[in-house]
């Protein structure tokens, strides 16, 4: 088994997961995930072409994988191991 | 058809794995079984539309569930023999016996409308059906009339449903869950898939069936009974009626096709569903067996 399999899904560093990336609080991914399923009915509502197998899980982990990120970037905090070194 | 009740059936059949199977079989296997069907069988169902011409069955219900057509897609028969194909392919249990558990999720949750699965294929071609809401896929109406049929009726029931079964099972879809459970019967995929995506995405490609299921209920919801303005017998409305009678809903011809006497149905369904746990039960340890003898080093 590879390091990276032993890591992925471990809480071996706390608050950082295996890709030194911030862990979200559970209040955090309630408002992330909120914020992915009224976006993404409220687009497919208006364009049912969206409401496929595909597109819909993608857009999930699109927004929990680049939301934060975005997020983050904006308040000017740094959410990765690397940026936690850069500062 | 189901809608959303395919997705949230991958997870209820996660949470209830016999004891020895829990944390050893694999989700991804389980949601491609649930999937298979409908992504063999239901892209002609309503067809394509190009330069105002239609492509697609010209008899839905008959491409989908009935023979000739595609309808051996949606019997456990079939998928039991892909599952054999599977197994034969890479010696894994973990991902032989999640297909044929989602595989059978989904042929035998689709006997509830009013076409049903040819339950005994190869065996017989006759349909088997309970007759809980009107099977709707038309040429005519195609995606949309289909979708507002099926939450109107006792469809949107089923959707509940499962939807309740699996938050009456909500751990499954918890970070520990995923964790302690999911991972390990993946590991080398999920492993893969880490080396770029952030561990708050996988955890959201766990769960993304589920928030599927959830938003496309809603959304369809909100399109058959908010947006649309269907005519009815000349009547026109605002959102299509509710019909929460047995094959409903009344505003609409129920399609079907030749099949055995539905009280028999649920019977034997239970009966199907208890062999085939009982003979996974009882395999699933000489599976590992096998596993186990491929995985050693040839000998000097």
């Amino acid at each position: 088994m590879s390091g990276a399999e032993e890591s992925v899904g471990t809480a071996a560093d706390g608050d950082l997961d295996h890709r030194g990336e911030r862990r979200l609080s559970a209040r955090e991914s309630f408002v992330w995930y909120a914020i992915a399923a009224v976006t993404y009915i409220g687009f497919a509502t208006w364009e049912k072409v969206l409401l496929t197998w595909f597109i819909g899980p993608a857009w999930l982990v699109a927004t929990l994988t680049f939301g934060p990120r975005l997020w983050d970037r904006l308040r000017g905090r740094g959410s990765t191991r690397a940026d936690e070194v850069l500062r | 058809m189901s809608w959303a009740a395919h997705q949230f059936e991958t997870y209820a059949v996660m949470a209830h794995l016999p004891k020895k199977m829990r944390g050893k079989v694999s989700y991804f296997a389980v949601y491609l079984g649930d999937f298979m069907p409908d992504f063999l069988a239901k892209f002609w169902v309503y067809g394509i539309t190009i330069n105002g011409k239609r492509y697609g069955a010209s008899v839905p219900e008959r491409w989908h569930r009935g023979w000739p057509g595609m309808g051996f897609t949606h019997t456990l028969g079939f998928g039991i023999m892909l599952a054999f194909g599977l197994w034969f392919w890479r010696r894994n249990r973990a991902w032989a016996v999640g297909f044929v558990l989602g595989y059978a999720a989904h042929a035998l949750t689709d006997v509830n409308d009013s076409v049903g699965t040819m339950l005994l294929f190869p065996f017989s071609t006759l349909n088997w059906t309970i007759e809980t809401w009107a099977y709707a896929a038309t040429k005519a109406g195609g995606k949309y009339f289909d979708a507002a049929a099926y939450y109107s009726s006792f469809g949107l029931v089923m959707d509940l449903f499962w939807l309740g079964v699996v938050l009456a099972s909500w751990r499954v879809l918890t970070r520990e869950h995923w964790r302690t459970q999911i991972v390990p019967a993946d590991a080398r995929l999920w492993a893969k898939l880490g080396r770029r995506i952030p561990e708050r995405g996988l955890l959201a490609l766990y769960r993304a069936t589920f928030f599927f299921g959830v938003c496309r209920m809603v959304g369809w919801n909100l399109y058959a009974h908010v947006f649309a303005t269907p005519t009815i017998n000349g009547v026109k409305r605002r959102g299509y009626p509710f019909d929460f009678s047995w094959t409903g809903p009344w505003w609409t011809r129920a399609r079907s096709l030749p099949h055995v006497h539905p009280l028999i149905v649920m019977p034997v369904v239970i009966i199907m569903l208890m062999a085939l746990y009982w003979t996974l039960g009882r395999l699933w340890d000489r599976m590992g067996a096998a596993e186990r003898v491929r995985e050693l080093p040839p000998p000097q």
